[in-house]
């Protein structure tokens, strides 16, 4: 009798099946893995921009990627100036203009 | 030539002088403190540099960033590093942000200063050494929220003999009082001195140049000092805002561990 | 003004050509005197070009024309004292140069320390992912091992399903000769017992029959018809004898 148990647990023979497959934990491990890839994005990558408007063609011109250049630093340094030139020739300069306003 | 030269003389402090944009007046209460002036101007100008600095370089989110990061990744390590060998211990990183974003803004601050015809945020007395004394008397609080009485016996060094406690603890008051106008003195004292050492110097060469053609060749050798000055300059920009943070964290260690 | 076209790229030309491009003016209130007086070169026709190029524009002729126009607005600007000369300008010309020189020395050094960074990074970064590539390919083969395990599935069921009705027909067999003995145990139990009964009614016949014998003999009549037999029979025996 011990003989047939061992027997029918044998019959049908359990060697793999999509269940036996899947249940093992490894094999989840690997479904996870396989869904993981199916999710990741295929082929070269989108040229992609958080910002719209002006200013993402700005950021996509001077900060992107290989775009990457110091230039935003000199238009910033010509904006400060022109700025601050104006500011100042608002507010004291043109006071000043042909020796009139010296003080 | 002579009189398309601006021959009047500036004080060289009117670089510092801050003009009013757009005020309030109201005949109930004073609204100068609401003043859009050129120091909020140069404030919302920094904000939008550091801001920037961050939205614009990350190269959109991308595990890399573009080639401006790795100047904001260096920032970062560098203040991290400071921080954490200034303060020691566990608590480092909970006030790292607090100092880093010091840092940022006293940095470019600075460094928008040297550009001509700019602002000098940090030249401004009242505002840095408001700024300093907020930050220490906000340490102080801490100090004593955290310890309690406890907190004094930060003004007893270790080991010192009895009768000295009365004088010691009356100097390391004393000193540590007047940490919160040295940190910022130390600063826009710097800052200020530079600028107008930069305005004077140029104001002189200015002079010198004006007289005539010879003058005007010569110059341009004086000029090459004021250059060597504008990089010192930038340098002490720099190591300014640097000093700030270390001096920042070297309190934040004194109030967190009392010694 | 001419702002804009400071580039970085135009920055590796010499800093006294920025200067003239940064602050037209100053240059322009000096007589052109200094920064302007080309330094000696080897080839000014180079650097005449390279001048130009670091112009915007596309064209030599729109080049020159955005040249003549920021000079001309300069010049006007300096002349109408819309820009005037003070001590900042000797500190823009200064900045102007600071400028140049770092764009010129400290730039392209920042620029191959964050192309060094970025290759290094970049590469831990991809390194991980070929290896990561290798590793689910390896996963793979040894998966794709067990691809035709289903044909191999069907050949063991056969086998199996052979196994078991030879199992069956086994068992089958296996009780027959279990009956049989059963009954041969059961007749043989069988016969020994008619065997033993057998014996037993013998032994009692024969125990019978000795008491009837001796019962016969204590009987007196047949006790003489014994011994007249007996005696019979001697006398023939008797008889035969003679």
């Amino acid at each position: 009798m011990i003989f047939k148990r061992a027997l029918s647990t044998l019959i049908p023979p359990k060697v793999v099946s999509v269940k036996h497959l899947t249940a093992a934990p490894n094999a989840k491990r690997i479904n996870n893995v396989v869904g993981f890839y199916k999710l990741l994005p295929q082929g070269p990558a989108p040229k992609i921009n958080n910002l719209s408007g002006p200013l993402g063609r700005y950021k996509a011109k001077y900060y992107d990627g290989e775009n990457a250049s110091g230039k935003p630093l000199l238009h910033l340094i010509g904006a400060i100036v022109v700025l601050g030139y104006s500011m100042e020739y608002y507010f004291h300069l043109r006071h000043h203009k042909n020796g009139e306003g010296e003080h | 030539m002579l009189n398309l030269i601006n021959t009047f003389i500036n004080s060289p402090l009117d670089q510092f002088e801050s003009q009013t944009f757009f005020s309030i007046f109201t005949p109930f209460m004073d609204m100068n403190n609401f003043n859009i002036t050129t120091f909020a101007l140069y404030t919302f100008i920094v904000l939008f540099i550091i801001i920037s600095l961050f939205m614009f370089t990350n190269n959109n989110n991308m595990i890399m960033g573009s080639k401006w990061f790795i100047t904001q990744e260096m920032i970062y390590d560098t203040m991290v590093n400071t921080i954490k060998n200034q303060m020691g211990g566990k608590l480092w990183g909970f006030y790292m942000p607090f100092i880093y974003t010091f840092f940022m803004f006293i940095l470019v601050s600075n460094l928008l200063s040297m550009i001509p015809y700019s602002f000098a945020l940090t030249a401004q007395f009242v505002f840095i050494i408001s700024l300093s004394f907020m930050v220490w008397l906000g340490m102080t609080i801490m100090g004593f929220y955290k310890h309690g009485l406890v907190f004094f016996a930060l003004f007893v060094p270790q080991g010192t003999p009895l009768v000295l406690v009365p004088l010691l603890v009356l100097i390391e008051m004393m000193s540590y009082i007047m940490r919160s106008l040295s940190l910022g003195l130390r600063l826009a004292a710097n800052v200020m001195a530079g600028h107008l050492l930069m305005i004077i110097l140029g104001g002189l060469l200015m002079q010198f140049m004006s007289i005539n053609i010879l003058t005007t060749i010569l110059g341009f050798i004086p000029l090459l000092i004021i250059l060597c000055v504008v990089m010192l300059e930038f340098a002490i920009a720099m190591i300014q805002s640097y000093v700030w943070t270390v001096l920042m964290a070297s309190y934040m260690k004194d109030v967190q561990y009392l010694h | 003004m001419n702002f804009c076209s400071l580039t970085l790229k135009s920055a590796t030309k010499p800093l006294l050509t920025q200067g003239v491009r940064y602050v037209p003016i100053s240059t322009n209130v000096r007589y052109l005197s200094s920064p302007s007086t080309p330094p000696p070169v080897k080839d000014p026709k180079t650097k005449a070009m390279s001048i130009i190029d670091a112009l915007p524009g596309n064209s030599v002729l729109s080049k020159t024309g955005i040249l003549g126009t920021s000079a001309a607005a300069a010049i006007y600007a300096i002349s109408n004292e819309l820009y005037i000369v003070n001590d900042e300008s000797i500190l823009l010309l200064t900045f102007a140069g600071f400028t140049a020189l770092m764009a010129k020395f400290v730039a392209p050094l920042y620029k191959d320390f964050a192309n060094a960074r970025m290759n290094k990074v970049s590469n831990i970064l991809n390194e991980s992912r070929t290896r990561h590539v290798d590793a689910i390919k390896e996963r793979i083969g040894s998966v794709s091992e067990l691809q035709n395990v289903a044909e191999t599935t069907k050949v063991l069921f056969d086998v199996s399903k052979e196994t078991l009705e030879l199992e069956a027909k086994n068992f089958e067999l296996k009780q027959k000769v279990d009956l049989a003995a059963e009954a041969k145990s059961v007749l043989d139990s069988w016969v020994r017992h008619e065997a033993s009964l057998r014996q037993e009614q013998q032994k009692q016949l024969t125990q019978s029959l000795l008491a009837k014998v001796e019962s016969e003999l204590s009987n007196p009549k047949f006790q003489e018809k014994v011994l007249q037999q007996s005696i019979a029979d001697v006398e023939k025996l008797f008889s035969k004898l003679k």
